[in-house]
């Protein structure tokens, strides 16, 4: 079986001191493919994407994207090579607009130097037009082009979520990490997150990287979905096998171990 | 607003005015790093040194030209401003400002003591410069002053509104946003205190050319606080921001002359009645249309 693998992760281990997050974490992501990570709350998930992000340094392990290894890339790096993400507690400029907001996802895209910006020359004015009309298009995406010019800040709470994604997929990259995109949202945006990951799905054919608490989320979108507790790999597989799995049944219900029981 | 000066009739007016324009270089420098990056200095003053006592350097032993001396002054602080930066801006907020706050001091210090090339505590008389050749007369010297101010505000607007300007808002708000969108934090960190230097070292060096004479008691650790309380007042971030502040805080002192014995009790006291009722700063009330004005047609 000939597998085309985009990430592949490796024996991944973080502590924090003698708190430790990560052991021994490996996981294989299929290119083009949706895979989620789930797991209890503090099960070292989000740990897990920023150490693939590069925002925190595993103590052990590789990681490698395509032919390079992860771990000798900047975070600056991953922009430029397509490695996008979004962030459990929002992070989207409020005082700027919501065009300007999907404008930085864009960042590393420009071609014009620095100093034609500051200077605001004709070539760095076209370039940032069409860069506009790009943001405008990630925007129609996430259906949310009719608020494009708002100040970011005056947006409901669902709509940062989308805002966030929209900033994540206008660069098009080829793989993305969205950190919790569902967490507080209502039913009724749930329904609207899941149609609108579905339709970047057909248009854009990322590979995803998804946590997720909404099981039904979790469940509707996902090609594999791999299993954290207690920062380890407690299960992998494909939706149907991890529903049916008992460990993880364990892992969110909880259980009296043997021995405390004895 | 920029052609006040050669409207006034007297010519202390029109020192203000041409002093409003100098300060609101500086703090539009400061805006940058400050307002969008979120860097705070409190030493900024000591760029003001650096860009006045090399002016007056260049006009006095190097060339009279007023283009060379502002220039001079200019790259001087500019590369001031890469040597404190570079070890300084990979460090928390709390030590920029401590580090600024050293430079300013050290800038002055140097200024007092260099007596052989600062002239000392009794500062240094500025030859009359010329600009292409000819004698800078006070009216073409106002031209330049009102020029570079033009220039440094198209600077200010095309940055804060291009992906320069959201790359600094970026890292002002979370780095950890920025960087993972690609942002090299340092790298722009470093830029915005570059460019705020180089104002910076251009309004030292015009207020070098512009009055003639230049002394460290000019370049004070309440000058540095002062550029801040203008872009603060003034209003964080905007571009109207510190030219607004400027006004304000260059004619204030001004109009309480007559009270010189209270002069700083009520500078206090109306710069606190600001921040109480504006606490987003003057220009989110009167700044719109300013901002609309100057700003550049969104590309």
């Amino acid at each position: 079986m000939n597998r085309d693998i985009i990430l592949s992760v490796i024996k991944v281990s973080l502590a924090f001191g003698g708190n430790r997050i990560l052991t021994d974490v490996s996981l294989d992501v299929d290119r083009g493919r949706l895979f989620a990570i789930i797991g209890p709350n503090g099960a070292g998930k989000t740990s897990l994407f920023n150490v693939l992000t590069r925002l925190y340094d595993a103590d052990r392990g590789q990681a490698v994207l395509d032919d390079a290894n992860l771990f000798d890339l900047s975070p600056t790096d991953l922009a430029r090579a397509g490695v996008m993400r979004t962030f459990q507690n929002i992070l989207v400029l409020k005082e700027l607009s919501v065009l300007d907001n999907v404008l930085l996802g864009l960042h590393t895209t420009y071609r014009t130097s620095l100093v034609t910006a500051a200077f605001g020359t004709i070539s760095y004015r076209r370039e940032e037009r069409h860069r506009r009309d790009l943001a405008v298009e990630a925007l129609k995406v996430v259906g949310l082009e009719a608020v494009a010019n708002l100040p970011a800040g005056s947006l409901p709470f669902g709509y940062l979520r989308l805002l966030e994604l929209a900033r994540c997929i206008v660069s098009r990259p080829k793989l993305i990490l969205l950190d919790e995109p569902s967490a507080g949202m209502t039913s009724q945006e749930i329904e609207r997150l899941t149609d609108t990951i579905e339709l970047i799905r057909q248009s854009l054919n990322p590979t995803i990287l998804l946590i997720a608490h909404t099981m039904k989320l979790v469940m509707q979108v996902s090609d594999r979905i791999l299993v954290l507790d207690h920062g380890a790999v407690i299960a992998e597989g494909v939706p149907k096998e991890i529903a049916a799995n008992q460990a993880v049944i364990d892992a969110y219900l909880g259980r009296v171990s043997d021995d405390a029981a004895a | 607003m920029t052609l006040c000066p050669l409207l006034l009739g007297s010519d202390y007016l029109r020192f203000v005015a041409v002093l409003i324009l100098i300060n609101a270089i500086a703090a539009t420098g400061v805006n940058l790093s400050m307002g969008y990056c979120g860097l705070v200095s409190v030493g900024h003053a000591g760029f003001l040194v650096i860009g006045a006592y090399v002016a007056a350097f260049f006009v006095n032993h190097i060339s009279t030209s007023a283009v060379l001396a502002i220039a001079g002054g200019a790259v001087a602080a500019g590369a001031a401003g890469i040597v404190i930066g570079l070890p300084t801006l990979r460090l928390n907020p709390l030590y920029i400002a401590m580090v600024t706050f050293g430079f300013g001091q050290a800038a002055n210090l140097v200024a007092v003591n260099w007596i052989e090339v600062t002239g000392g505590p009794n500062g240094l008389a500025v030859n009359p410069p010329t600009i292409l050749g000819f004698e800078a007369s006070n009216t073409t010297l106002y031209l330049a002053t009102a020029a570079l101010f033009l220039a440094s505000s198209w600077v200010a607007s095309c940055s804060g509104q291009s992906r320069l300007g959201r790359a600094f808002l970026a890292i002002k708000e979370s780095e950890i946003a920025a960087r993972s969108m690609g942002i090299a934090v340092e790298r722009y960190k470093m830029i915005a205190f570059a460019i705020s230097s180089i104002m910076v070292g251009i309004a030292g060096g015009l207020y070098a050319l512009v009055s003639g004479y230049v002394n460290p008691d000019a370049f004070v650790f309440q000058v540095s606080v002062l550029l801040v309380t203008m872009c603060v007042a003034g209003g964080l971030g905007r571009l109207s921001g510190p030219i607004i502040g400027a006004a304000i805080l260059t004619i204030l002192p001004e109009l309480l002359r007559p009270f010189a014995e209270y002069k700083e009790l009520l500078s206090g006291i109306i710069l606190l009645g600001f921040l109480v009722l504006m606490p987003r700063g003057l220009a989110s009330l009167v700044g719109g249309w300013i901002d609309a004005l100057i700003k550049q047609r969104p590309a």
